[in-house]
């Protein structure tokens, strides 16, 4: 159910208002039709969230069909004009570039870069706050970026792992687990994933598919005589919606 | 030094050239030594003493100079495994001869670690493999100096720390609580974030550390029998979780064992019956019965077992007495 103030809205009424349709109007007929209350402060933050939910699917989809390469983070590349690689393999901004350019390079020059599904799902959530957020905002907000895996992510994309969600979401990040995988190549040991919807996934490295075409590729990775196979595991990853919307909110 | 003395000092005289004046001017000895006397430069390879970055440094003279069947066979496997982590296709085999090997290769090949991206990565491998297939935990106390140097210069831990936890060994948790109480604030860092499945409060304030330490140590202590490893790491999530506390198997007295691959053993009849009734509880009843159960045991497993078999409501009546 949605509530809006303290008003709950129907899917109908919430498709005609907002004109929805596609992934949008998918992912409001969930929250609409949950057993759990899903409040918005107003109209605009659940707009702000089903906006930002759709770009992320883009951000993901296009990531993938772009040339971006995966490789294990001893062996990371980046487009030394924006980023610098670090010792551990991440890439950190240049001090003399927007980041919101920097971030769209990886999308324009994606053959200059490789790395793990971590770090992919890091990127994909700037570039889907790029697409969404006015571009003095986004660079005001994350003058510093620093692309490693889950560890250095921006306080104020406040991406939490909801160990326990009423509802699975299009836009959410979900990690598929690889309990046997094989010791010499703990790059496979899982899968950070965006769930586009459908039952369908994007993983950087395997691409988009099936909950099980992610395992089955996982699996080709285990131990010898494994008896366990790839899992998804029930958490969900998501950014902190409300406190973005806020400041895209107060900006325009 | 006078190289009949050579063979007999303690430390062999290519690693004391490499540690003391450096790569190129062991590499030059070396090859000086091998158009001279060769089975003098071999004995000195095949030595016991021999560090193994001297091999690692000079496996491209050794493959040049066609002399791998002269070396012994440590040397060779050693050797074997820098060419399958360098084709990106690496196997160890699980005898006990490439055992002692990779422990050879970290044991005096730590110390090295930073020379360069190749060199890391052998070293990782080694670590993962000397965990995971030969179960030497042995070998947990140079992998957290390693994972703590590393994170002191900002190179790669990652696979190291998913080794080191995949040990499921208490021993892990205890050396990552120590390192709360160095000097060295990077040290601080890494525990605290390792250490991040540890309720503590408090933990933002820098200056009381010795109360960090003191509490980690103490929930650490009481919690160790009943936590899970749920295989948790830094690539997966922001706040990785690697061990969880089972309220369940501290209500019951339910000792873990963190080595074995499933968590907890089997419950009786009367244990499962007993756990319908906790589950149904909010969790800050399931804690304080868990907490409870803990302390009751500790002083009378006679008295315990008497409370284990109330009701749970009775329970809640007796410790709230």
């Amino acid at each position: 159910m949605i509530e809006i103030g303290s008003n709950s809205i129907s899917f109908e009424t919430l498709t005609n208002q907002m004109d929805l349709n596609g992934d949008k109007k998918t992912i409001a007929y969930i929250l609409a039709s949950s057993d759990y209350v899903y409040r918005y402060a107003s109209e605009d933050y659940l707009k702000f969230e089903l906006d930002l939910r759709k770009s992320i699917i883009n951000a993901a989809i296009s990531l993938n069909r772009s040339r971006f390469s995966f490789r294990v983070f001893r062996k990371s590349r980046c487009n030394p004009d924006y980023w610098s690689r670090t010792n551990e393999g991440g890439f950190l901004l240049q001090n003399n570039v927007k980041p919101s350019d920097a971030i769209n390079d990886i999308y324009t020059n994606s053959s200059s870069y490789a790395t793990e599904c971590s770090t992919a799902m890091v990127i994909v959530y700037y570039k889907a706050l790029v697409d969404v957020l006015p571009k003095e905002l986004f660079n005001s907000l994350f003058p510093e970026i620093y692309l490693m895996n889950w560890q250095h992510l921006d306080r104020d994309i406040g991406i939490v792992d909801y160990p326990n969600v009423h509802d699975y979401l299009p836009g959410d990040g979900r990690y598929f687990k690889n309990p046997d995988v094989d010791p010499m190549t703990p790059e496979w040991q899982g899968e950070n994933v965006f769930d586009l919807g459908d039952g369908y996934y994007y993983g950087h490295g395997i691409g988009i598919g099936s909950g099980e075409t992610i395992i089955s590729e996982l699996n080709k990775y285990r131990i010898e005589n494994a008896e366990r196979s790839a899992y998804l595991l029930d958490s969900a990853k998501r950014p902190n919606f409300k406190h973005l919307a806020d400041k895209y909110l107060s900006f325009i | 030094m006078n190289k009949s003395n050579i063979l007999t000092s303690k430390e062999n005289y290519l690693d004391q050239i490499r540690l003391n004046k450096g790569i190129e001017k062991m590499k030059g000895a070396y090859n000086d030594l091998l158009s001279h006397n060769e089975e003098e430069a071999l004995d000195m390879l095949n030595s016991e003493n021999l560090q193994f970055p001297t091999l690692f440094v000079l496996h491209g003279e050794i493959k040049k100079q066609r002399l791998l069947d002269k070396l012994n066979s440590r040397n060779k496997l050693a050797l074997n495994i820098i060419n399958t982590v360098f084709s990106d296709n690496i196997r160890f085999d699980s005898d006990e001869e490439n055992h002692k090997t990779a422990k050879w290769m970290l044991e005096t090949g730590y110390e090295s670690d930073g020379l360069n991206p190749h060199y890391d990565e052998l070293l990782d491998k080694v670590a993962v493999a000397l965990i995971k297939i030969y179960n030497d935990h042995d070998s947990l106390r140079i992998i957290e100096k390693l994972i703590y140097n590393r994170y002191n210069r900002g190179s790669y831990i990652y696979d190291l720390v998913w080794a080191f936890f995949e040990s499921r060994n208490p021993e892990s948790i205890k050396m990552v609580v120590k390192r709360l109480l160095s000097k060295d604030s990077k040290d601080l860092e890494l525990s605290q974030k390792l250490l991040g499945f540890v309720p503590c409060p408090n933990r933002e304030n820098e200056h009381d550390i010795i109360f960090q330490y003191k509490y980690t140590s103490r929930w650490i202590s009481e919690n160790l029998p009943y936590l899970c490893y749920t295989g948790d790491h830094f690539q997966q999530t922001p706040c990785p979780i690697p061990f969880e506390l089972s309220l369940e198997n501290k209500y019951l007295q339910n000792t873990t064992q963190l080595e074995s691959p499933k968590n907890q053993r089997s419950y009786t009849e009367d244990e499962l019956s007993i756990l319908d009734d906790f589950r149904k509880l909010e969790p800050d009843k399931q804690e304080l019965l868990s907490n409870h159960s803990h302390f009751l045991h500790k002083i009378s497993k006679k008295r315990w077992k008497k409370w284990i078999n109330k009701s749970i409501a009775d329970q809640i009546e007796n410790v709230n007495l």
